[in-house]
């Protein structure tokens, strides 16, 4: 029993990291940008694909791969942010939540009308490669994803303290008005952190695809596990987004195993609607 | 006083021969896939309608509307495949259930910001998908139900699709006159202005929670309707089916596009978009996998961007001149009334009875003891205790940050007091929310930094406010003329709010609380932002309001304006009452000076 | 304004166009998570078509396929209705997937248009006394009942265990197939007085089984029968390696394990799983010599149009298009709906008669199975060297099941032994 309990609990920080390496940028885009990103699960989308291709046609390995998806997707955020988020940064909510939403739609269809419904997934030799301690399992591209979570964590809290960009992007998620007055360029910032949130996910995306599969709609089951960690976590915290994905992965391994698989995802839904009413900041986000 | 209606007019004949149009539109193909396309367009339709309730009228947005449908679903199915109780009953007990979970999650939710509202909605469809899905015993699950086609009026079941295309018609013509009749009524106004702007809709007396939850409750019933009706139509239903995310984006679509907030905005979306669909995936069979999503998308992106109004908005602006042009438009509407706009009358400024400002009444109409406030460590109302007689001008200074408009926030109820008593006509008032109910007690306030009801004409703010003494739109109207008369906007009746002047608005803002025909009235630093001229005029119309025996309770720092409006002045500094008295008094009061003034004002 | 518009689209619909064709509906999940498997098993079908427009057509005239794409049940509802209504017609020929085929099967019947279906199993799809359905494959009922009598009979002994003490896992994803399958092998397990230590449903577009994988190795069971549509099925084999999860017999219900996939995807990892499905590496002994050949030029025929030798889906497709082109439509004389339901009433072919091994003979209305070919009936086989050869029922046999399943070490190490 011990031995399954200890498992579950690595199953469950392993399957938590991974879900804190894909909140990591929503937390960033919202804490800033104030924009809530529905389309966030379909840039998760978009690079697992890019991954696989650059892996099928070209034989990269997906973990070399974050070198070409981490700057292509950075530009792809700062893109966005201009494009289509920057005209309705001061619109109602309503228009804000739509426009992402109609981001989300296009990238969904434009991926199954191209690629096709089909599972896609990356074998390479690790795939299924397990690490064997002490009678636990631990599976090592989730080991990687873990590991890589920990480290994209750390290196943007450094960025955050010690650049002057990061130091920006901080004072503009405090108070815009007072960053407008010390001479920050906001729009810039905007763009900056857009495009670091949507780099992370690129980075989640290339980590994940030896793991899961990539097909059009996974997006949507990833989204909103984000979503539930986001506001778990405190929307303006990325240690937040770290110790909220590994309370949820625990969460969900627990609840999968003495309750059953299919209501496993039930759970986590039930705790992000008593966050959201009973504390909305979140375990570490300021009111 | 029952008013005709001519049926020779176009406003009239036009929208009736529509209606017939769309009885007969059924019955045109041939072929029964384009019946049901014409089924389709009618039940998105009336979805779509049924959500724009809530997500347009109220402005709430709800990605979980899904749910509902599911629950109508699954409810009569099951009550149908277990009990043999007939699908036109087990529809009803759908709606009550849907609408009981409505309550249970629209309750909670309600008061979290739109985009976490959103959020909630969606966890709710989704735990409520695992569910079913989980719950095998009930709904078997993954597998999903099938109705065995048994055709019979009382079994909901027919052959062919002319009698669904009826029923999904008249579904349709029911929630559209359900939005007319909610759109020209007390209640429409109300929901609109909660959309936009909550507090200010609180102010002038509306229940926002009470609102919002009846509007879901009505658009929550239409849904669950439609969803049996799908069951019934399709005769399967899964969890995946009826609970899925992608539905309730496409009732959002569907509004957006039509036209969000209005009462046609979702029929002529789902006319658009339904057989636009329907048709790129029959015809481009497999390849289009995907398009028509990615077309939607786009569309969606765009309209949101550049055209938030939606299909209808552009479609008013030559609706008029269509009907100018047909046969009948220019007899009379009624008998002895023109299409153009309502006579009203002009009203003397300087009625009622004016109390002589010196003199008191037996007891202070306002009474406030010892208020404080905490924010966190910081007090920023700290035992303050004053009185306002009846028929005073009150006025209330102090340097920024002294916890002025604290005050009227915990007055009007839009904060809870730490500690205290507030008195008003005598009664207890301490911590009264929410603050609709200080409305109610005749306490009326506006704010310091303006919220006009934007997407609302001047005529349409003025009349919420009017609406909470008077229940008929027709008196309301009257009144809000009489209203507009007074403070001197009648000319911009017709006006959206958001194309005023500031001046404009400070006024509107101080006629829809007058509107409410409030006893004392707290003005939040009216003057600000205006020049000298458009100053003066204000102060005659508050010196016209306190002639008509209304207390005012005024935040100023235009010292001219305050010091020859207020009968008394209390002055405020980091939270403590530093001063009381008359004008004179305080404009020479040492403490003042220091805290405030400034030594220049004494010369 | 409407109206005319639909109109004027009505006098350019497909339908209108006059065709020298015999034009059959084919109704498969062509999109969507199910899309690999239903194109493979309309791919079978293909080559039947293939075969006899070759040799002349179908009196005289060629078969031709009118896709409609069951996406998901509902949609497969619509398409139904769209290939009967706008294309005319008068056969729709299906499924794979059993939810659709039991979704789209009740549109055909009230519209009195026949319903082929060549690979869904769930029982309760002709369980409904459907005069216009027939369906040639067997049943999942069959499915469930041989993975457990195998287990009983077969496994038992060999790793020299008493049936009633061994413990038996049952997985299965939680649609109309699956659940069809997995209740049925639990109940007949509990029949048999075995231990059914676990039962676990879930959604086959799950993204993570690790949850079933950790109960089932909580449990510790001798033997998983699995029902799993394709990346379910091959997720949970990689996440039980992942956790190590060891057993010693692991039975495929048809679906993913029947799949090229499968060896595809694990190469030596897939082998020594059995899989429950119609016959594919039967003995050869149990087909007449006609039928030999025909399975032969199948075979040649498929792997030069589609590049791998059929396997059992593309096979389930060929034989349901095979018997209904061969046996049936001759006999009906025209793509009438009451003529071939009297015809394919009166096909009897027996054992042998198919390249499955089993005959054909549907049963008639009042049956309790109308529509069923009676004489359909699955084999089990197992992967060896990634390739399927039935190992069970005897006759029907062609190597010896290789008794237990390696475990993951061993076959990391490259280490096999069975018992034998």
């Amino acid at each position: 029993m011990i031995a399954t309990l200890m498992q579950l609990i690595i199953n469950g920080l392993l399957l938590g990291g991974i879900y804190a390496l894909i909140s990591i940028g929503l937390t960033l885009i919202f804490g800033v940008v104030e924009i809530i990103n529905f389309a966030h699960g379909e840039f998760l989308m978009l690079s697992m694909y890019a991954s696989f291709w650059l892996f099928q046609l070209y034989g990269v390995d997906p973990y070399l791969s974050l070198f070409m998806v981490i700057p292509a997707f950075f530009v792809i955020g700062w893109a966005t942010q201009r494009i289509i988020i920057q005209p309705i940064i001061h619109a109602p909510p309503l228009n804000q939540i739509f426009a992402t939403v109609g981001v989300s739609l296009v990238l969904q269809n434009a991926a199954l009308f191209f690629w096709k419904a089909d599972y896609r997934t990356v074998r390479t030799v690790y795939s299924t490669l397990s690490l064997k301690t002490g009678g636990l399992m631990i599976s090592f591209p989730r080991l990687v994803a873990f590991v890589l979570a920990l480290g994209i964590v750390a290196a943007l809290l450094i960025f955050l303290k010690r650049t002057y960009t990061g130091k920006a992007i901080r004072a503009l998620a405090q108070e815009k008005r007072a960053a407008m007055l010390m001479g920050i360029d906001i729009y810039r910032i905007y763009k900056v952190a857009f495009g670091i949130g949507i780099a992370c996910v690129g980075a989640a995306g290339a980590i994940l695809i030896p793991i899961y599969y990539a097909f059009p709609t996974v997006g949507g089951l990833f989204v909103l596990i984000a979503f539930v960690v986001v506001i778990l976590g405190g929307y303006n915290s990325l240690v937040g987004a770290l110790i909220g994905g590994l309370i949820i992965g625990v969460v969900e391994a627990f609840s999968g195993f003495f309750l059953s698989p299919h209501l496993k995802e039930a759970v986590y839904f039930v705790i992000f609607i008593l966050i959201l009413l009973l504390r909305p900041a979140g375990l570490f986000g300021r009111a | 006083m029952k008013r005709f209606w001519n049926p020779f007019h176009p406003r009239f004949y036009f929208p009736l021969a529509l209606v017939v149009f769309l009885f007969i539109l059924p019955t045109l193909p041939q072929k029964t896939f384009y019946q049901d396309l014409i089924l389709m367009i009618f039940f998105w339709g009336t979805l779509a309608a049924a959500w724009n309730l809530v997500g347009g009228f109220a402005g709430q947005i709800s990605l979980g509307h899904t749910a509902f449908f599911g629950i109508g679903a699954y409810t009569s199915t099951l009550l149908w495949l277990k009990f043999g109780l007939s699908p036109w009953l087990g529809m009803f007990a759908g709606a009550g259930l849907a609408i009981l979970v409505a309550i249970g999650i629209g309750i909670p939710c309600f008061r979290l910001r739109s985009h976490f509202f959103a959020l909630a909605t969606i966890a709710f469809a989704e735990v409520l998908r695992h569910v079913a899905s989980y719950w095998r015993g009930l709904t078997q699950g993954g597998v999903g139900l099938l109705i065995p086609f048994r055709p019979a009026l009382g079994s909901f079941m027919f052959r062919g699709k002319l009698p669904y295309a009826y029923i999904a018609l008249g579904m349709m013509l029911l929630i559209i006159l359900v939005s007319y009749l909610i759109r020209h009524s007390r209640f429409g106004f109300y929901l609109v202005s909660l959309r936009e702007d909550q507090d200010a809709a609180e102010s002038l007396g509306v229940n926002t929670s009470r609102c919002k939850l009846i509007a879901l409750i009505i658009s929550v019933f239409f849904t669950a309707v439609v969803g049996t009706f799908y069951a019934q139509y399709l005769l399967f239903i899964d969890p995946d089916s009826v609970f899925s995310l992608p539905f309730s984006i496409e009732l959002a679509l569907l509004t957006i596009i039509g036209g969000l907030g209005t009462v046609i905005g979702p029929i002529i979306g789902s006319f658009i978009l339904t057989p636009l669909d329907v048709l790129l995936r029959g015809w481009l069979g497999g390849i289009s996998a995907g398009l028509n999503f990615i077309v939607y998308g786009i569309v969606l992106v765009v309209a949101v961007i550049y055209f938030p109004r939606g299909i209808a908005g552009w479609l008013r602006t030559w609706y008029e001149p269509l009907l100018n042009k047909l046969p009948g438009s220019k007899l009379a509407l009624a008998p002895g009334e023109t299409a153009s706009s309502q006579p009203y009358t002009t009203r003397a400024t300087n009625p009622g009875n004016p109390d002589p400002p010196d003199e008191q009444i037996t007891a202070p109409l306002f009474k406030a003891q010892s208020l404080t406030k905490y924010f966190g460590g910081l007090a920023a109302v700290k035992d303050v205790s004053f009185e306002i007689n009846q028929g005073e001008i009150l006025g209330l200074i102090g340097p920024n940050g002294a916890g002025k408009t604290t005050i009227f926030n915990v007055i009007t109820g839009f904060l809870s007091p730490d500690s205290g008593r507030i008195e008003f006509r005598g009664k207890e008032i301490t911590g009264l929310k929410p603050p609709h109910k200080v409305c109610l007690t005749h306490i009326g306030r506006t704010f310091q930094l303006v919220k006009p009801f934007n997407n609302m004409t001047v005529l349409e703010n003025i009349m919420v406010g009017t609406f909470s003494r008077v229940k008929g739109a027709p008196g309301a109207r009257a009144e809000a003329i009489e209203v507009l008369d007074f403070i001197g906007l009648l000319r911009q009746r017709d006006s959206l709010a958001s194309s005023l002047t500031i001046a404009d608005r400070k006024r509107l803002e101080l006629g829809r609380a007058l509107a409410t025909k409030p006893e004392l009235l707290l003005l939040d630093e009216v003057v600000a932002g205006l020049n000298p001229r458009e100053t003066e005029e204000i102060i005659k119309i508050i010196r016209a309001i306190s002639q008509q025996g209304i207390t005012l309770f005024i935040i100023e720092h235009v010292m001219k304006a305050i010091m020859t409006l207020s009968h008394r002045i209390i002055v405020l500094h980091h939270g403590e009452m530093i001063a009381e008295g008359t004008p004179e008094e305080i404009s020479r009061d040492k403490r003042v000076i220091d805290a405030y003034l400034g030594e220049e004002y004494l010369a | 304004m409407l109206a005319t518009l639909l109109v004027f689209l009505l006098c350019f619909s497909p339908a209108v166009i006059a065709a020298e064709k015999v034009k059959i509906g084919a109704l498969f999940p062509f999109s969507g998570p199910l899309a690999l498997l239903g194109q493979e098993t309309f791919n079978g079908a293909v080559i039947a078509a293939d075969m006899v427009n070759e040799k002349g057509g179908l009196w005289g005239k060629k078969i031709e396929w009118v896709k409609g794409d069951g996406v998901d049940p509902k949609k497969a509802m619509t398409e139904c209705e769209r290939l009967i209504s706008v294309e005319g017609m008068k056969l729709i020929f299906g499924t794979y997937s059993s939810s659709r085929s039991y979704a789209a099967s009740e549109v055909t019947e009230r519209n009195k248009v026949i319903y082929w279906e060549e690979g869904a199993i769930a029982d309760p799809i002709t369980e409904r006394g459907f005069k216009y359905l027939f369906r040639t494959c067997p049943r999942a009922s069959q499915f469930g009942i041989m993975a457990v009598d195998f287990a009983k009979e077969v496994v038992a002994p060999k790793l020299g265990i008493d049936p009633k003490q061994m413990k038996i896992a049952i997985m299965f994803e939680d649609s109309l197939y699956g659940t069809t399958v997995g209740s049925n092998a639990a109940q007949h397990a509990l029949k048999q007085g075995m231990k059914v230590v676990v039962t676990d449903s879930y959604s086959h577009k799950t993204v993570d089984l690790s949850p079933v994988v950790m109960r089932f190795k909580a449990q510790e069971p001798d033997v998983i029968i699995a029902t799993s549509y394709l990346e379910d099925g091959l997720l949970f084999w990689r996440q039980a390696k992942e956790a190590n999860l060891n057993v010693k017999a692991f039975i495929g219900t048809g679906a993913c394990h029947g799949m090229p996939d499968w060896a595809k995807t694990f190469a030596e990892e897939a082998d020594y799983i059995f899989n429950i499905d119609p016959a594919i590496g039967i003995n050869p002994d149990v087909l007449s010599p006609k039928t030999k050949a025909v399975l032969k030029e199948f075979q040649d025929k498929f792997n030069k149009k589609f590049g791998h030798i059929p396997a059992t889906h593309a096979s389930l497709g060929f034989v349901g298009a095979q018997v209904l082109f061969e046996e049936v439509l001759p006999k009906a004389g025209k793509l009438d709906p009451e003529a071939i339901r009297e015809a394919a009433l009166t096909v009897d072919i027996p054992k042998g008669g198919t390249i499955f091994g089993f005959g054909v003979k549907f049963a008639p209305p009042v049956h309790p199975a109308a529509g069923q070919n009676l004489l359909a009936q699955p084999a089990l086989m197992q992967w060896q060297k990634q390739e399927m050869w039935v190992v069970y029922p005897a006759e029907f046999g062609v190597k010896k099941p290789l008794i237990p399943l390696p475990t993951w070490e061993q076959r990391a190490k490259g280490e096999t032994s069975f018992i034998q």
